[in-house]
């Protein structure tokens, strides 16, 4: 069972494969999703995000979910070296991580319900549990920067999240925090392979702010493994990343 | 002559075995360039440029510093902001960072340069809002004595001073080496100790500094590790789901999108 609706601005997947009654639980996910994005949406000046930018809400009265957001931020730019921005003009924008934790929680949530084999894709960034309809981990492909026909590399992911990073689609939707009028143009794509799309969607934008090294960064970090395109089509990946190349067949299912 | 034998055997695997051990981390040692056999003092930050302005300008001397040296690597200011974790108006104008980047949560407290003949040090402090405590933060982390006023008595403002406006004091300070706590940069420990005269720092030397696993050094471009690379090539598309950069809500590529979740198996 697999759908397709339009969240956030972009179409968000997802598919289950266990026979339950998944009908209800997509649409339960499919809600929490619009729910978030009521709150954070910062183009609606009636969301929470867009009364605290004009002084119209405390922090402290706001729901939960924006100081959890905000706290994650906090911890990304730290954890980044200043390479993510959740300031734009003077404003609270944190929708780089919105997506990534909403659809994190999601598929925790789904978890608690008891589903051990789905995933959820929303943009291009994927969190995938247990395996697909044939029993096999689930076979992700990254597509080509420079034709989106194409997909350039398999990879088979199972329990892990996937995400991203690229100037390709939405023109220059990332910027380098330090020199803000430079467009990063070395590098077009950056994909974090993690233990969950939050954690690989927050150190994707982060990295990709650092350009170049932004796959050096990846590489330091213990769980998370990059392939990185830059603008003449050479890829460079960091030392893990092999291992997510290769199908392990899992037989206890 | 089996005991003479055997010790023979001792020393000679001893002997192989030091020997191996002994090169091979002075080999690392030259690789990395930067720590010597006893890891007391590895590093000194340091202004190659003198400061000329006492004015307090601090936006100006930042703007002339490009680089710090610590020890013989050249590592750029950013590099340097990161791993001190510089409050970021501080270092707005030699980074060109924008002043909409609000510092009310900057992590780090301290900018300190040193100037290589005369001291007219600049020393920028702010109260931090982080866990983490960094060892550069000269009001929370060294020992000021009691007898002197000391800086946790200053008044903790919510907003950091603009950096137009950054008065410069250090008074309150007593002479002498005074040694961090161990901070975790979480690349690894940072300690410093500062030199204090007349009442102002004049030098940060750094008795530990994330080395191999910093990510200073992997910002520098001399300790970066080595990669595999190649080049990008179309494969055939039976997957399940497609990751890409996030699709805007453009029609075509929107369908696009949707087409490749359909193309699946």
């Amino acid at each position: 069972m697999r759908e397709t609706r339009l969240i956030w601005d972009m179409p968000v997947t997802i598919e289950i494969v266990d026979r339950k009654n998944y009908k209800k639980s997509i649409n339960k996910v499919f809600d929490y999703f619009r729910k978030i994005d009521q709150i954070f949406n910062t183009f609606d000046p009636k969301s929470e995000i867009s009364k605290i930018n004009h002084n119209e809400l405390s922090l402290s009265s706001a729901s939960k979910e924006i100081g959890e957001v905000l706290e994650l931020s906090e911890k990304t730019k730290e954890e980044a070296f200043g390479y993510f921005e959740y300031f734009k003009d003077g404003k609270i924008d944190p929708l780089g991580i919105v997506k990534g934790w909403a659809v994190h929680n999601a598929c925790d949530d789904l978890k608690k319900e008891g589903y051990k084999n789905f995933y959820i894709e929303a943009g291009g960034d994927i969190e995938s549990a247990g395996l697909n309809e044939n029993y096999k981990p689930w076979t992700v492909g990254i597509k080509n920067p420079f034709n989106q026909m194409e997909i350039i590399k398999k990879i088979y992911l199972t329990n892990c999240g996937i995400a991203t990073s690229g100037t390709y689609i939405r023109g220059n939707h990332i910027y380098d925090p330090f020199s803000p009028e430079k467009t990063i143009n070395d590098i077009v794509s950056l994909t974090v392979i993690g233990p969950n799309i939050l954690e690989a969607d927050r150190f994707a934008t982060a990295a990709f702010a650092m350009g170049k090294n932004g796959i050096y960064f990846i590489e330091k970090i213990n769980g998370l493994e990059g392939y990185m395109i830059d603008k003449n089509g050479k890829a460079t990946y960091t030392s893990g990343f092999e291992k997510f190349l290769t199908r392990q067949d899992f037989h206890y299912l | 002559m089996q005991i003479f034998q055997k010790a023979k055997k001792l020393i000679l695997t001893g002997l192989v075995v030091f020997s191996f051990t002994f090169f091979s981390v002075r080999a690392r040692q030259n690789q990395l360039d930067i720590l010597p056999e006893k890891p007391r003092k590895i590093a000194r930050v340091f202004n190659p440029k003198p400061i000329t302005s006492q004015s307090g300008d601090l936006k100006q001397e930042l703007s002339d510093t490009k680089y710090v040296v610590i020890q013989s690597l050249k590592i750029p200011l950013t590099a340097v902001v990161h791993t001190l974790r510089i409050p970021y108006y501080a270092a707005t104008q030699s980074l060109k960072i924008p002043t909409y980047i609000t510092p009310t949560k900057a992590p780090v407290k301290v900018i300190v340069l040193i100037p290589t003949s005369k001291p007219a040090p600049v020393v920028k402090t702010t109260p931090t809002s982080s866990p983490v405590v960094m060892a550069t933060s000269v009001p929370t982390n060294v020992p000021v004595p009691t007898s002197l006023p000391a800086p946790t008595n200053t008044p903790v403002p919510t907003n950091p001073p603009a950096p137009t406006s950054t008065p410069i004091s250090t008074s309150g300070f007593k002479d002498g080496n005074f040694t961090g706590d161990v901070a975790d940069a979480y690349y690894g420990n940072i300690q410093v100790e500062i030199t204090i005269s007349v009442g102002r720092i004049s030098d940060v030397i750094f008795l530990q500094y994330p080395s191999d696993t910093s990510h200073s050094a992997q910002i520098n471009i001399y300790a970066m590790p080595i990669l595999k690379s190649e080049a990008i090539q179309a494969q055939n598309a039976s997957v399940d789901i497609v990751s890409g950069a996030t699709v805007s809500s453009n029609a075509f590529i929107q369908s696009l999108q949707s087409a490749l979740n359909k193309a699946k198996t």
